[in-house]
């Protein structure tokens, strides 16, 4: 029973043998999820809830293109069966502190335990899966640099590890 | 990207190239590092995210269920009204003034005020009529410092609003050719702060800046006398550029469950009734609809299959007093239909009836003082009359005739004569005269309609089964309104936005919402629109913020979130007994656990809010070692708010669900305000109640429960003190103050 990749299993199309991957408590997990983004009620979620619900189950390897393909080769708009079927496994958890804080260490070569709020920017918007201008500006928004332009990552990472932690207990 | 020259060696545990920490970070490092950093942190947005809908959900659910709720204190009044009319034997009482709208609404009693006299030792604003600037002025500052107007006034404000309306057509039709651009606000509830902040940003309603304001401008906020006043105010100023449309919630019955009344009543002391009393009248004098350039229809909550604006033109919209009570055409008290708990309906037979009775002897099984919380999805399934299913359950009172629903035949009981129409009442049916003629009812329910509805993406027209009222009209409904009227926008309020406005059905409906932070700080913006010449709308949005700090989102959320959660817990710990009742079904070995999907199982049934119980769960209720949920953990940490009376257990928890019930009554049951209502009364009230609701509670424990709570033994209980037991509070509250103040980890 090890889950197919996304891609491939898209392509096969939406079919009721999805069900039988995932124990019937997971289902009802994944329902739920796929019904708190489901703002309207009717059953299908289109390409920005997709996303949103992708990250909060943890599966965040997707692109951007990657969705775009998905939808395209979904048969219609996405309904839990189609959302079932295209993204199989379910990732709990979050990435410990330790982990992220030792990502930003790799910016923070001085080991200042500060970075410059330009570098930052820089850095999170020109790479990888790129931030756009609103998230960042969201990011600095809810942990403000202090006057010199300084981040603090520490407390940056503390708070939002811990905040999920309390939030989830 | 960043490489300096010296670099912290550093571990990924997780990534798999542990192995190659250089000394300066190589690109594919700071990729890594990035991408890990992007996507953590959008995980955590999404998270935040989800928790923001699913706290909005919580909001929502309780609200709408809220509603069908308060339905049932009216459909309890009705009873009262009907049983008892009047309780102290002294003459009519304030229930029956309230709920009986005097038949002839041009009667002179409004003048009533010119015998006030204004005591010299009154601060507050004083106004003239004609009203000036300068009494709007002195309004507007005089209730920016907390003050109080006067009930004379308040009487005289509302004698000249009602002359005023009684010339004005039910839809005002506005043309934009004079003025450069109207102004819509949506539902105030109450909110002065919102309506102060929309007048320093707008600016204040004249000849250049015409407003109208499109119902629920009352209930809920505390400030509702204040935002009112303000509104007739400037209508009596202004009355070609200021219009109010009616909303629901300018309905007595519901200001009684969504505090107008409480407020009115606590405001003005002396004079509450009879201000109540025409407010009653003004607002059943508000129109119905406004028109602007015979392109936008503007109403509160949306429209039917079967609006018919010609129709709506022409009633006599002071009739409908209020959309929860059925219009009478004789004095003599005509129940509404109230919808049966399961859904039953009943075809009105055909032929009058002089008397009438009450029989009380259908009392179907199982049925308590549940409400049901209807999903959306469940009631865009099932029909008006689907029966069985119990989603299609509907408030106990809502603004429904019994021939207003698709007719479907039920067995009728063998007792049931020929000539009366057997009503469903709660779990009991009652005969009533029939109903009035066909044509008096569809004017009500066109006005309901106007007032209730809610817009759907699906297609089609369906009862609104989850408010209880009105319908949920698709894009179809819209289209076909608007073509038929030559129409291209409807512009709507009555349900809150996140953004304060919302646009549905292709462009074609706007939702307009203008109390920001309705269900907590933080949980929505307000919003206006404005309209110029060319009737392209544009948005200004606002948020009233109380904290001189801003919060973060993040801290929004939490604080709506807890909030919600709170809310949430009372509704669990005040369906207690239910709650357990159908755990140990469950648990028949008393381990105290279920699985978790037997526990969301059971909170879905007996809550009905639709809510993700799954996800929720770990705010609710804790987890045993081996995953399964220790049910009882819920019940922990909220208890009653004063040490409780000597009472059974199903009476208190009755108790703790009616709360905000029983104080309506009692408030109107003392009529002189002293806090205290008669042993008499008290045991009176609660019997009705307590029959009304089907709990099974004799006699003698009523009597118990009323000895023990006449504290002072003369006779007399103080019904604030009784109530105060039974307000739920949350014992973390307590802890957390405690731990605050010892200075905890601070949270940016």
């Amino acid at each position: 029973m090890a889950p197919k990749k996304a891609k491939k299993r898209a392509a096969e199309g939406a079919n009721s043998n999805v069900f039988s991957m995932f124990e019937q408590a997971q289902i009802q997990e994944f329902k739920e999820a796929f019904t708190i983004m489901d703002q309207n009620r009717d059953g299908f979620i289109d390409k920005n809830d997709l996303r949103d619900t992708f990250a909060a189950l943890g599966r965040l390897n997707v692109k951007q293109e990657e969705i775009d393909d998905m939808l395209k080769e979904a048969p219609g708009p996405i309904n839990f069966t189609v959302f079932l079927t295209m993204f199989g496994e379910k990732l709990k958890g979050a990435d410990p502190e330790e982990t992220i804080l030792n990502a930003f260490k790799v910016f923070d070569t001085e080991g200042k335990g500060v970075l410059k709020k330009d570098y930052v920017t820089q850095m999170l918007t020109t790479q990888a899966d790129r931030f756009t201008s609103e998230e960042m500006e969201q990011m600095f928004t809810a942990f403000p640099p202090d006057v010199a332009g300084n981040l603090d990552y520490k407390n940056l990472v503390h708070i939002i590890t811990h905040g999920e932690e309390k939030d989830q207990e | 990207m960043g490489c300096g020259t010296s670099a912290t060696a550093v571990t990924h545990r997780e990534t798999p190239e542990t192995d190659e920490a250089v000394k300066s970070p190589s690109p594919a490092l700071t990729m890594k590092a990035a991408v890990l950093i992007q996507r953590w942190y959008r995980r955590y947005m999404a998270r935040l995210e989800i928790r923001r809908r699913y706290t909005w959900n919580i909001f929502q659910s309780i609200e709408y269920a809220g509603e069908q709720d308060q339905l049932q204190l009216s459909s309890f009044f009705t009873y009262m009204l009907d049983n008892f009319t009047q309780l102290n034997g002294n003459g009519p009482d304030l229930i029956s003034q309230l709920l009986d709208p005097v038949l002839d609404p041009w009667f002179d009693r409004e003048t009533c005020y010119k015998t006030i006299s204004i005591p010299e030792s009154y601060t507050g604003p004083r106004i003239s009529f004609p009203l000036s600037v300068s009494d709007t002025n002195a309004l507007l500052s005089a209730f920016k410092e907390q003050q109080v107007l006067h009930a004379r006034y308040v009487l005289q404000l509302l004698f000249e609003t009602k002359k005023l309306l009684k010339e004005m057509p039910n839809i005002i039709h506005l043309s934009t050719s004079y003025t450069k651009e109207i102004t819509i606000c949506g539902d105030l509830h109450g909110r002065l702060d919102d309506l102060l902040l929309i007048f320093y940003k707008n600016g204040l309603p004249s000849a250049e800046t015409p407003y109208i304001f499109n119902g629920d401008f009352v209930d809920r906020g505390k400030k509702s006398v204040e935002v009112v006043i303000l509104l007739f105010a400037y209508l009596l100023l202004y009355p070609d550029h200021m219009h109010l449309n009616r909303g629901n919630h300018e309905d007595h019955i519901m200001n009684l469950r969504y505090g107008f009344t409480k407020e009115v009543m606590q405001k003005y002391k002396t004079h509450g009734r009879e201000i109540l009393q025409l407010f009653q009248d003004v607002f059943s004098l508000l129109p119905i609809a406004t028109v602007i350039d015979a392109k936008i229809l503007i109403v509160h909550g949306g429209i039917s299959d079967q609006t018919d604006l010609e129709m709506l033109n022409s009633i006599e919209r002071h009739k409908v007093k209020s959309a929860l009570r059925f219009p009478r055409h004789s004095l003599e008290q005509l129940d509404i239909g109230q919808s049966h708990r399961l859904g039953k309906r009943m075809r009105s037979t055909d032929s009058s009836h002089s008397s009438r009775s009450y029989t009380e002897n259908h009392r179907t099984p199982s049925l308590r003082k549940r409400r049901c919380g209807v999903s959306r999805r469940d009631s865009g399934a099932s029909t008006s009359s689907s029966s069985s299913s119990s989603s299609s359950c509907s408030s106990l009172c809502s603004p429904r005739t019994p021939s207003c629903i698709s007719p479907q035949t039920y067995p009728s009981s063998p007792s049931t004569p020929h000539n009366v129409l057997q009503v469903p009442f709660l779990d009991s049916l009652c005969s009533v005269p029939l109903p009035s003629p066909p044509q008096q009812e569809q004017e009500w329910k066109q006005i309901v309609d106007i007032l209730w509805s809610d817009p759907k993406t699906q297609e089609g027209c369906m009862p609104n089964t989850f408010r209880g009222g009105g319908c949920y009209f698709g894009p179809d409904i819209t289209q076909r309104l608007l073509h038929q009227h030559r129409l291209q926008l409807l512009i709507r309020s009555h349900e809150c936005k996140q953004e304060g406005y919302e646009l549905c059905h292709d462009g074609k409906v706007i939702t307009i919402f203008s109390a920001s932070n309705y269900y907590e700080e933080g949980s929505n913006r307000g919003a206006y629109i404005k309209l110029g010449k060319e009737l392209v709308p544009r948005f200004y949005q606002y948020q009233v913020s109380r904290t001189t700090r801003r919060l973060t989102l993040t801290q929004r959320v939490r604080v709506a979130e807890g909030s919600a959660l709170r809310a949430l817990k009372e509704k669990l710990f005040a369906h207690r007994s239910e709650l357990m009742a159908a755990f140990q079904q469950y648990d028949q070995n008393e381990t105290g656990c279920v699985s978790v999907g037997e526990w969301a199982k059971v909170l879905e049934s007996v809550l009905r809010l639709d809510l993700p119980w799954r996800t929720l769960r770990p705010h609710l209720v804790h987890l045993a070692p081996d995953g399964s949920v220790e049910y009882q953990s819920s019940f922990e940490d909220v208890g009653p708010g004063a040490p409780l009376p000597q009472v059974a257990p199903n009476l208190a928890e009755t108790l703790f669900r009616y709360r905000t019930d029983l104080e309506i009554i009692f408030n109107i049951i003392d009529k002189d305000h002293s806090g205290l209502i008669s042993i008499e009364e008290f045991r009176h009230t609660w019997r009705l109640f307590s029959a009304h609701l089907g709990v099974a509670i004799d006699d003698s424990a009523i009597d118990e429960l009323a000895r023990s709570i006449d504290f002072n033994k003369d006779g007399s209980i103080d019904f604030t003190e009784f109530l105060e037991a039974f307000r739920v509070v949350h014992k973390l509250d307590m802890k957390e103050q405690l731990s605050q103040k010892m200075g905890r980890k601070k949270y940016s």
